[in-house]
C-alpha cells in the first residue's frame, strides 16, 4: 500500500523540486510518481468526473514542470501541488459540463474503492455503506466546502495552508470544514459509533 | 459559562471546536476544556464519534491507478509547447472568475496537455453570424406562427396538433437547409 501524504517525508518533496530546478530531470518523474495517485483521488472526488480528473493531473505537472525555475521552498511542495489543481478544478467545475459525472450514482460499490483493510465480510460491508454514504454526500456539498475538507481530512493540510489554497481565511475554512462534515455526518446510515 | 452550558444551549460554534478537535486545530488550552467536557457528555461524545467515523471512511478510499499514459502525454505536450507559450496563468493561483470560465466552454485548457475524447460542435455560428441570424428568424418565425393557437387545440386533436409540429420542424430544417446552401453559394 503506498504511504498516504500525511506520513511522507515532507522534506523529500522539496529536495525534489529543488533537484528538479537544477535539471534533475529524474527527480521530476520521481513528484510525479509520488503524487500523481493522491492527486488524482482529490481531483475526482472535486470533479466527480474521472477522465476530467486525468486530464488535470497532467496540466498540474505540466504547470510545476513549466514553473520550476520560479519554485521556492516557502511552503510545502503538497500545498503548492494542491492550489494549483483546486484552482484548476474550481475554474473546471465553473464552466459548463461536457461529461456525465462517473460518481453521479453511488449504488455500485465500485463506486468507492476501499483499502485492503483486512476486515471481516460483515464488517467490510458496513464500511462499504458508510463509503456510499459519503460518496453521495460528498457531491451534493458545495465545492469549497469539498474542496475543504478533502484537504483537511485526506489530504492532511491545515487550515492555513487550506486557505491559501482557497484565497480565504482560516476563520472561514473552520466553518467550511465543519460545516462539510456535519452535512456528511447526517447523510450517515443509522448506526451507534 | 461553563462549556457544559454552551453545549446544553446548543451553541454551533462547540460542535465547530469537535471538528477542530479532530483537525488538530485547538490550541491546548481549549483542547483539554474539550476533552475535559466530552468525559461527561453523551451527546457530545457520539457526536464526535461520528464525525470520526466520517473521516475514516474518507480516509478509507484506496488510491486509485494512475494511468501510465499521463507521465508520456505530459512528457509529449513538453515537447511541443516547452514553454507553455498558450498559459494564460502559469502558476494558476489565481481561480478564473465565472465569466472568465464561461467564455471557454468547450476550449483546450492549455495547449499540449493531450485531450481525452469531449464532444465539440455547435461553433458554425462562430465563423458565420449572419447566417446564424437568418436562421434565428427562421425559428422564429415558425415558433410565433399566428396561425397556431396550442393552448386551444382539443385533446382529441392532439395527434394532428403533432403532426402539424412535425410538419412545422421538417420546415424549419428544410429552411434552415436553404439558409446554408445560400450561404454556400454566397461564399463561392
Amino acid at each position: 500500500m503506498e504511504a498516504s501524504p500525511l506520513v511522507r517525508d515532507v522534506d523529500e518533496d522539496v529536495r525534489l523540486m529543488l533537484a528538479f530546478r537544477d535539471g534533475d530531470g529524474a527527480a521530476f518523474d520521481e513528484l510525479f510518481r509520488r503524487w500523481a495517485a493522491p492527486l488524482l483521488r482529490y481531483l475526482q472526488r472535486m470533479l466527480r468526473d474521472s477522465a476530467s480528473a486525468e486530464e488535470l493531473v497532467q496540466e498540474v505537472f505540466l504547470r510545476v514542470h513549466r514553473s520550476r525555475e520560479r519554485y521556492s521552498p516557502d511552503a510545502r511542495f503538497s500545498t503548492w501541488l494542491y492550489r494549483i489543481a483546486t484552482n484548476l478544478a474550481l475554474n473546471e467545475l465553473r464552466r459548463p459540463r461536457s461529461r456525465p459525472a462517473i460518481h453521479a450514482s453511488t449504488d455500485t460499490e465500485e463506486a468507492t474503492p476501499l483499502r485492503d483493510t483486512g476486515l471481516r465480510p460483515d464488517e467490510a460491508a458496513h464500511l462499504r455503506q458508510l463509503a456510499r454514504s459519503v460518496s453521495a454526500g460528498i457531491e451534493r456539498l458545495p465545492d469549497k466546502q469539498r474542496a475543504a475538507l478533502c484537504l483537511s481530512v485526506v489530504e492532511g493540510q491545515s487550515y492555513a495552508e487550506i486557505a491559501a489554497t482557497l484565497d480565504t481565511t482560516e476563520q472561514a475554512v473552520k466553518a467550511l470544514v465543519h460545516r462539510a462534515r456535519s452535512a456528511l455526518a447526517a447523510n450517515l446510515p443509522e448506526r451507534e459509533y | 459559562m461553563s462549556i457544559h452550558d454552551l453545549c446544553e444551549s446548543d451553541d454551533p460554534s462547540f460542535e465547530q471546536d469537535l471538528s477542530m478537535l479532530l483537525d488538530g486545530e485547538l490550541d491546548p488550552l481549549r483542547e483539554a476544556d474539550v476533552r475535559r467536557h466530552l468525559d461527561g457528555c453523551t451527546h457530545c461524545s457520539r457526536l464526535l464519534a461520528t464525525f470520526g467515523v466520517v473521516d475514516r471512511t474518507l480516509r478509507a478510499e484506496a488510491l486509485p491507478e494512475v494511468p501510465s499514459a499521463l507521465l508520456r502525454n505530459i512528457e509529449a505536450a513538453l515537447e511541443r509547447d516547452p514553454a507553455g507559450q498558450a498559459l494564460q496563468d502559469p502558476r494558476s493561483e489565481r481561480p478564473q472568475t465565472a465569466a472568465e470560465s464561461a467564455r471557454r466552454p468547450n476550449g483546450p485548457r492549455e495547449a499540449g496537455v493531450r485531450q481525452l475524447a469531449r464532444p465539440r460542435g455547435g461553433t458554425w455560428w462562430r465563423s458565420a453570424p449572419w447566417l446564424a441570424l437568418a436562421a434565428s428568424l427562421v425559428i422564429y418565425v415558425a415558433v410565433n406562427d399566428p396561425a397556431v393557437d396550442f393552448e386551444q387545440v382539443p385533446e382529441e386533436e392532439l395527434g394532428v396538433a403533432l403532426e402539424l409540429d412535425t410538419i412545422r420542424d421538417l420546415d424549419v430544417i428544410a429552411n434552415l437547409e436553404l439558409v446554408e446552401q445560400l450561404a454556400a453559394l454566397g461564399a463561392g
